[in-house]
């Protein structure tokens, strides 16, 4: 039987809700910094104003915490400043000591050219670029005048009058901070009432030839991705793969299936390492028969290679780099008919690549990583009658084989039998060679790949050799002695694949591991050029020949 | 001569609360000296978001760790919403609130949640007593408090965590129904309501303990006004977010920045599971809590079922429900979603008049309570 139920308890059950609400609303409703009114004006002279406060110093640069604040609603903030130091505006801050929550923009002057990002500061105070732009400036030290137009729903980016682009606003009202270098002098800060905007400045194409194809409209989530694998989550002018773990995590755009193209991405590695591109898939079910490039999961290389159809991966190449952090950068490859090139933040690291498949859709990945992908463009490439001058097989590089199963894979000599314990293919003719770098893949059955500069393709003596064996752990090179041996030095290499670099001066020849100079031997001028394998399968991928 | 009447008083007190009391010190005082020594010999991890709120004092900053920095915000600077970012709208009210109120007194809303949440458990023990002798008699009472507050996840009842708030208000809800109060088992529902999402399940439960002694029609105009009025809290916190945000659901909205995205449990759990199957477990799994998580979810399914089958069906749905919700999007930090359904430590300590179970239990459960502790206080996320 139910007992009587007390009033008391009814009262203090009206009391509790009645409490509950007006703490709500009185003390936990969204707190906002009150605003500063403008027109506001602050000034660095030999010192900032004695009203500004300085939060820290870090790297040689102080943060300073200014006394404007943002009114919720439009306005303007210019930036002028009379040195050239690197300078950052942040606005719109909820949070100061530490700082988070808040949009900056980052003057910097690198080779001749300003650079401009902007982005934001999340919740845990991470730093994440959205956009950058390099412009070309005057001789002048001093800066041009940075605007930064508050609108209520986006922010646009302008200097001296000229738009450069517009971001996503997250955060309404706020301080204003400003990060500067020791000894900045002649910045001024004014905060004004809006004005008419600045129009945005069309983007320059990266090249005449370049037509768009597709870009990816990260503003606002697209329902078309196909998230193969992965947490991938939408932000304002944003796709992140925010789960840390698991390999090969993709999403692919709603794009057709391009062949001959320039794939672009601009990526930032939020935790860990492992961004990067997919693309020549032949489905959009998965990344069977596609290709990959992207970082390696300690951030220290980029690789490159396909899934084969069983769905293993077959490595092509990597290029070592060095941890760049939270840096953002820009990941190109080019996919022409037979091969493709790796491009990172400009610097080409791979040509000549031969590929699996040269047409189908293209992706983002991420592995061990939460990255942040902020641009995907893909722009149609012009066929190249002779891109690099680099193929084995052009007129009067002619090869004739002795021996194995040779392939032509776009421009890379393969040797695919594993059983003919030695196999050569030898220039037709003898070569006037300048420089030859090129990539040995011995295959996992492969006793030892070799390459070999001789007077005649019967008699190898008084020629030189490289001989990578052990299945790609040791390096041997030197004179060809009788029965083929060499005499000159060896190296462990670890399994670590560089570039072969052969580079001719004079009577001689040297011979370049990566970046390191192994030695250097005399060489018969002209000779033949002879591409060996002990067993099999094993590769011979040209990144540069020059004669 | 009459006896001291303090010492009559201290005697009456101890006979009534003694055995809620003993297993708070007896649980808590160790777990300050482990927090403070894990901090200071172990170190941990630093960079962008693992913050400490008092540097300047170990002893109160360890208890402040991951979602303590939402609860302090919260009380601080009031909420936040921002698309896509894990914003504080995923948390109830009532726990800042009080904190809020609390850190005016005391000066400080982290001393003031740290206060608060040992002073809620404290208060929480002595109802789980009470509520467990009705149940279970006093042996099992006695077991299941141990049990429930040396479980591995049991040290969030002294960080700057809801649980304890939530645990002592659920409490109130099941006692009070039990013995009939609707009045205060509706007021204390509207408040668990407030505290955290799955608080609005207590509705169920007053419910399902209504219908136990009232069957039939004639009680359901009650009935609706109680259901009604207990999820008040929640009702309140969406007429707020509404007003201030837009989004009545904004604290459901915002799981995806949590990494919670509705997919059903299974799926969440192969989710979640997969990394783990694919990675070299001689050389160490890296989700080393997806299996912790799992092992809680499986025994408190289980033990919900057993508790539904001894102690009513209001205490099973209550448990299985529990933990299906937060199942549905995954299995993070179910191991600490588990630590506040105590009718499964009421079970527990029914079982454990077996002196194997009961001699297994208390050695295991606090080895693992001071292991997660030292993680947790060192940024490792546990739970």
């Amino acid at each position: 039987m139910t007992s009587v139920n007390p009033r008391g308890a009814w009262a203090l059950l009206v009391l509790a809700l009645a409490g509950l609400n007006w703490g709500l609303y009185a003390g936990l409703g969204p707190q906002v910094s009150a605003p500063t009114s403008l027109p506001y004006w602050g000034k660095v002279g030999a010192e900032p104003p004695s009203s500004w406060r300085a939060l820290g110093s870090e790297e040689g640069a102080t943060l300073w915490l200014t006394d404007l604040s943002g009114p919720p609603r439009p306005y303007r903030l210019l930036l002028s400043a009379a040195s050239g130091g690197p300078v950052e505006l942040i606005f719109q801050a909820q949070a100061t000591e530490p700082l988070s929550r808040a949009h900056y923009v980052r003057l910097e002057r690198r080779e001749g050219r300003l650079r401009v990002s902007s982005g934001y500061y999340d919740v845990r105070g991470q730093s994440r670029s959205l956009a950058e732009r390099s412009v070309q400036t005057g001789q002048s030290a001093a800066y041009p005048t940075l605007e930064v137009d508050v609108q209520p729903r986006t922010y646009r980016l302008s200097l001296d009058g000229r738009g450069l682009f517009q971001l996503p606003l997250r955060y309404v009202g706020g301080r204003v901070l400003l990060r500067l270098p020791a000894g900045a002098d002649g910045l001024e800060l004014r905060a004004l009432a809006p004005a008419a905007p600045v129009p945005l400045a069309p983007q320059a194409a990266p090249e005449p030839t370049a037509t768009l194809l597709y870009r990816a409209d990260f503003s606002r989530p697209d329902p078309g991705w196909r998230l193969l694998e992965g947490a991938w989550r939408w932000g304002q002018g944003y796709l992140e793969q925010s789960s840390p773990e698991g390999f090969d995590l993709a999403a692919l755009p709603p794009a057709p299936a391009f062949s001959e193209f320039r794939l672009r991405v601009r990526l930032q590695h939020l935790e860990g390492a492992g961004g990067g591109v997919v693309f020549n898939l032949p489905t959009t079910e998965g990344l069977r028969g596609g290709h990959l490039v992207r970082f390696a999961e300690d951030g220290r290389s980029l690789f490159w290679g396909y899934f084969d159809r069983g769905g293993a991966f077959v490595g092509q190449g990597f290029a070592p780099l060095k941890p760049s952090g939270l840096d953002p950068h820009r990941l190109e490859v080019l996919s022409r008919r037979d091969t493709y090139e790796v491009r990172l933040d400009g610097a080409t690291l791979a040509r000549g690549v031969p590929l699996y498949g040269n047409r189908g859709f293209v992706g983002l990945t991420a592995s061990q990583s939460r990255t942040s992908f902020t641009e995907l463009r893909v722009e149609r490439l012009e066929p190249e009658a002779d891109p690099t001058g680099l193929s084995f097989l052009e007129p009067g590089l002619a090869f004739d084989s002795q021996g194995g199963r040779w392939q032509r894979v776009g421009l890379a000599l393969y040797q695919q039998d594993p059983t003919p314990q030695e196999a050569r293919m030898a220039s037709r003719k003898p070569l006037e060679l300048r420089r030859l770098r090129m990539e040995l893949r011995p295959g996992e059955t492969a006793e030892a790949v070799g390459v070999y500069g001789v007077p005649a393709p019967s008699d190898w003596r008084g020629g030189w050799g490289v001989r990578l064996s052990q299945g790609g752990r040791k390096l041997v090179w030197g004179r060809v002695e009788e029965g083929g041996l060499l005499e000159g030095g060896s190296l462990e290499v670890g399994g670590g694949l560089e570039p072969l670099g052969l580079a001719w001066e004079g009577g001689d020849v040297r011979l370049y591991w990566g970046p390191r100079l192994l030695g250097e031997l005399p060489s018969p001028r002209p000779g033949y050029l002879v591409l060996q394998t002990l067993h099999g399968p094993a590769g011979f991928v040209p990144l540069e020949v020059r004669r | 001569m009459s006896p001291n009447p303090l010492i009559v008083g201290v005697r009456r007190f101890w006979a009534e609360w003694g055995p809620a009391a003993e297993v708070f010190l007896l649980t808590r005082l160790p777990l300050l000296g482990l927090a403070f020594l894990a901090e200071v010999a172990i170190p941990g991890r630093e960079g962008p978001g693992f913050y400490h709120l008092a540097p300047g004092n170990i002893w109160l900053d360890v208890w402040a760790r991951w979602d303590s920095g939402f609860y302090i915000e919260i009380a601080r600077q009031g909420y936040s919403y921002y698309l896509g970012e894990p914003a504080s709208v995923a948390f109830f009210p009532l726990y800042p609130l009080l904190i809020q109120l609390l850190g005016a007194a005391v000066g400080s809303p982290l001393l003031a949640g740290v206060l608060l949440s040992n002073l809620c458990f404290a208060l929480a023990l002595g109802v789980l007593w009470r509520l467990c002798v009705l149940e279970l008699g006093r042996a099992a009472a006695r077991r299941a408090l141990f049990y429930l507050a040396a479980f591995p996840t049991a040290f969030f009842y002294s960080a700057v965590y809801t649980e304890s708030l939530f645990l002592l208000l659920s409490l109130l809800v099941f006692y009070h129904a039990r013995r009939g109060n609707w009045a205060w088992a509706t007021l204390f529902c509207a408040l668990a309501s407030s505290s955290r999402i799955v608080g609005f399940l207590l509705v169920l439960v007053l419910v399902l303990e209504y219908l136990r002694v009232s069957p039939g029609v004639r009680g359901w105009p009650a009935l609706l006004g109680m259901g009604l009025l207990g999820g008040s809290g929640l009702w309140s916190y969406m007429i707020f977010l509404w007003a201030r945000f837009g989004d009545p659901l904004a604290f459901w909205t915002v799981q995806v920045s949590f990494n919670r995205e509705n997919l059903g449990p299974l799926a969440a759990i192969w989710r979640d599971l997969r990394p783990l199957l694919e990675q070299n477990w001689l050389t160490g799994p890296v989700g080393w809590n997806v299996p912790l998580d799992l092992l809680a979810a499986g025994a408190g399914f289980a033990l919900g079922v057993v508790a539904w089958r001894r102690l009513g069906a209001s205490y099973g749905v209550y448990c299985i429900l529990s933990l299906l919700i937060p199942l549905w999007s995954g299995t993070g930090s179910l191991s600490r979603y588990v630590v506040v359904l105590f009718p499964l430590f009421m079970i527990l300590g029914l079982w454990g008049r077996r002196s194997s179970l009961d001699a297994a239990l208390r050695i295991v459960l606090p080895l693992m309570m001071g292991l997660l502790l030292a993680l947790f206080v060192n940024w490792y996320f546990v739970a």
